[in-house]
């Protein structure tokens, strides 16, 4: 009787420790398709995202463009008599010439031609070139080392770039930003340090800047990279990037 | 007044089953099985009463007969709920096979005047096993609120219920041996968690929404 007893105990047992170890491999088995399914809706919003502005950018410089300039051509080849018509139709011809100039500018923020045409490093170096023109904020890029990327990862690494770059611009009230570039063992390094007041990432996550945050760790998961922020108040940012490219 | 609270938690089973017949219209396929688990543990109850206090012989036929029910029941339940959907076959030789050992224990072995543990232990780690899934599930897809859900509250009450059982069932064997404070105490305190098991049950179905009626007019 008392073997009985004791065989069911162990019997008891056996069971509650099944029972233990089966919620614990359960819950990790779903929590890891949880997140690769958290992993793909990310990828499909942010792909139909992009194809969706590279659509706009396309109808923008290949529909828009070329009839906007249909009609200046038009608008200049008619034959005023008088002074006022003259005036008017030159006042036209120069807002004609804001508004192409505009869908232009418009088009290459939506997809950079030259990121198309030329790769990730020479379309950087362009944005970089032009935000120095126009922004107070001194960006120095440094490449110690040339790689080619994927063309699929190319859009998602310079929208990142973008990002930090505005997010300095932004925030930060730095004067300079450093971006450099290299590469290690297959992988794409990206490091970019400015010397702003810094922030608490803790509560920029909570709040409405969160959510440039969220971007960009997003796209770093898409391109399953890492991302590492380096911020405190008074200190600075720092932002450490690295992407497979094998 | 100890007889009378046991008796009070021995008919808790009517709490769920009264709120399953109060929505009785939005019950649907998908609580129909656990409906009917409730009206089986009713009815099993009644036959109980009878057979211990008129007729004065051991529930404990009637009691098996209720465990195979039961596990039918469940198994069902879950099945409805999405367990082995795509995998019909595999479903049934699950619940054959389960019923199976149950016939050969009680039918085979002779034991179905006996309360015999085995089956009880393996019907209730599977039912266990089942609720965990089910939970787990429902954590790592439903962004609603899982405390208003039904379902997830009846996998709850069946976790602690099948989880007690089965201490219950080694400290009734350990019982027979010789009974002790603490096989008496987790005897005693079944009846607690049958009562609380099936107030869980009978908000879960007071939960249930109604059903959505999806109409062009």
């Amino acid at each position: 009787m008392e073997t009985r007893i004791l065989n069911i105990t162990i019997l008891v047992s056996l069971i509650i420790a099944v029972i233990i170890i089966y919620f614990f491999v359960s819950i990790i088995r779903y929590h890891r398709r949880y997140m690769r399914l958290q992993r793909e809706k990310i990828f499909a919003e942010i792909t139909i995202r992009e194809n969706e502005r590279k659509r706009i950018a396309t109808d923008l410089h290949d529909s828009l463009g070329p009839l906007l300039s249909a009609v200046k051509l038009n608008i200049s080849s008619v034959d005023v008599l008088h002074e006022t018509d003259r005036v008017i139709l030159s006042k036209t011809g120069g807002h004609l010439d804001e508004i192409i100039s505009s869908m232009r500018r418009i088009s290459h923020d939506l997809l950079p031609n030259t990121l198309e045409r030329r790769g990730l490093l020479e379309a950087i170096r362009e944005f970089i070139n032009q935000v120095n023109t126009k922004q107070s904020v001194n960006i120095q890029l440094y490449i110690v080392k040339e790689i080619k990327i994927p063309k699929e990862k190319e859009i998602h690494m310079f929208r990142m770039v973008q990002e930090i770059v505005h997010n300095t611009i932004k925030h930060a009230q730095a004067r300079t930003l450093q971006i450099g570039f290299s590469e290690e063992s297959g992988h794409l390094l990206c490091l970019t340090r400015d010397d702003g007041k810094g922030f608490d990432k803790e509560k920029a996550l909570a709040g409405s800047h969160g959510l440039g945050l969220r971007s960009l760790e997003s796209r770093c998961e898409i391109l399953n990279g890492i991302l590492t922020l380096d911020s405190m108040p008074g200190e600075g940012t720092n932002y450490f990037i690295k992407i497979p490219v094998n | 007044m100890r007889s009378f609270i046991i008796f009070l938690f021995s008919q808790s089973i009517l709490l769920p089953f009264i709120a399953g017949l109060v929505r009785l219209n939005r019950l649907g396929r998908t609580y129909r099985p656990f409906f009917t688990l409730l009206l089986i543990g009713v009815l099993s109850e009644l036959v109980s009463r009878y057979l211990i206090r008129v007729a004065h012989i051991t529930n404990a036929a009637s009691s098996n007969i209720y465990a195979l029910l039961e596990w039918l029941a469940i198994a069902w339940q879950m099945h409805v709920w999405g367990l082995l959907r795509s995998r019909k076959t595999l479903f049934y030789i699950l619940l054959t096979g389960v019923a199976l050992g149950w016939v050969t224990e009680n039918i085979v072995l002779g034991h179905i005047r006996e309360f015999s543990p085995y089956f009880r232990f393996f019907d209730a780690l599977l039912i266990v096993l089942f609720s965990v899934n089910k939970i787990n599930f429902m954590i790592t897809h439903d962004n609603r609120n899982l405390l208003k859900r039904p379902d997830f509250l009846i996998c709850i009450g069946l976790i602690i219920y099948f989880i007690y059982k089965i201490i219950y069932e080694w400290a009734y064997q350990a019982s027979i041996v010789g009974q002790s404070d603490i096989t008496t105490n987790i005897i005693l305190l079944f009846g607690y968690i049958n009562a609380l098991t099936n107030i869980i049950f009978a908000i879960a179905l007071l939960l249930i929404p109604a059903p959505q009626k999806f109409t062009l007019r």
